[in-house]
């Protein structure tokens, strides 16, 4: 029943749910990329002298925003004109361009849309939730095979190798096993010892 | 050609009483290629005094992103009944938005200003891209936004 579960799901979505990871997967680089290259504050800066900094840069200052990242962006307006820039605490001057990076935009219309717009959007929110019901199902199968939480990671590397069967014994206790060089360092197992 | 009925039902009612005359007109906005999504337009009118008289067109479907046109929010309070039926679907980068529309002749020549609001997701909004007086003399003088608009012009 949960392997049925499992399959079919798993079959249908499968072009989908490849996409959707994998487009998620190149799209988390990037806030981890801004954390990187992001101009960090020096600690103690108030907001204050990072306004006043900024103030005395763009005297037309409207909004100043940090992101999670500590990336600060300013947005004025020069006699009518808006602008925008990302800025370096430091002195308060424009350190790079506020908008977007293009691969990671096009990304993310792929990732949320697929570039069709509402109809794509309908189309992921299946894909993610097609994820969750093979996260799911896929969780219980392993634990079914595996006998319970505790032998997850363990059992996962011996499962038919050579020898399993013996070392199999001897995880009731909760043991290391090494198969083919390959060693699980227990994830899960909660006293390790050598076995197999 | 429902909304451009409800267009004219609108732009109709900015006519002062007694003066029903109005006349085609047709506005053009080109985009720039600025690197980014679809852009959100808010078209509309202020009187010589500056205050709101009524909107033209709203390019973009998703009102909860309507704050962003910050002028005409203010102006409205985001009230989406002044652009019910005069809305269409954003405007891409580098492509054009041509409408025409029956606006009325006491508009004109009156002191009133056209206004295009323009935001953009993930970058600087533009309250106020474009901002031009409508006058006789002025129509087909192709302007120049601020960020987002290459150009914008009104025929008659």
């Amino acid at each position: 029943m949960i392997r049925a579960l499992h399959r079919w799901p798993g079959l249908l979505a499968l072009a989908l749910v490849t996409l959707l990871a994998l487009s998620g997967a190149a799209l988390s680089v990037f806030p981890a990329a801004e954390r990187l290259a992001a101009p960090q504050a020096e600690a103690g800066l108030t907001v204050a002298t990072l306004a006043e900094r900024i103030r005395a840069v763009y005297p037309g200052v409207e909004q100043i925003r940090r992101a999670p990242s500590g990336q600060i962006t300013a947005y004025w307006f020069d006699q009518g004109t808006p602008g925008a820039a990302v800025i370096d605490p430091a002195t308060g001057a424009g350190a790079g361009s506020a908008d977007p990076n293009q691969t990671e935009r096009w990304l993310t219309n792929l990732h949320r849309s697929l570039f069709l717009d509402d109809t794509g959007r309908l189309v992921m929110a299946a894909g993610a939730a097609a994820m969750l019901v093979l996260a799911l199902s896929g969780a219980a199968l392993v634990l079914r095979r595996m006998g319970g939480w505790r032998h997850w990671c363990c059992g996962a590397w011996a499962a038919g190798g050579a020898g399993s069967r013996a070392c199999a014994a001897r995880w009731r206790g909760g043991c290391m096993c090494r198969l083919r060089g390959l060693r699980c360092w227990g994830c899960c197992c909660l006293r390790p010892r050598r076995c197999g | 050609m429902k909304s451009l009925l409800a267009t004219l039902a609108l732009t109709t009612a900015l006519t002062l009483p007694g003066l029903a005359a109005a006349r085609p007109v047709t506005l053009t906005t080109t985009l720039s290629s600025y690197g980014g999504d679809g852009a959100y337009l808010a078209l509309y009118v202020t009187d010589p005094s500056g205050a709101y008289a009524g909107s033209l067109w709203m390019a973009g479907g998703k009102s909860k992103y309507y704050e962003h046109l910050t002028d005409w929010y203010r102006a409205t309070g985001g009230d989406t009944a002044q652009v019910d039926g005069i809305t269409g679907a954003s405007v891409g980068a580098g492509r054009t938005l041509e409408i025409t529309l029956d606006l009325a002749d006491a508009l004109f020549d009156a002191g009133y200003t056209l206004h295009v609001d323009a935001a953009v997701e993930d970058m600087r909004d533009s309250p106020n891209e474009v901002a031009v007086p409508l006058t006789t003399a002025g129509a087909g003088t192709p302007v120049k936004g601020r960020r987002y608009v290459s150009s914008f012009a009104y025929d008659m």
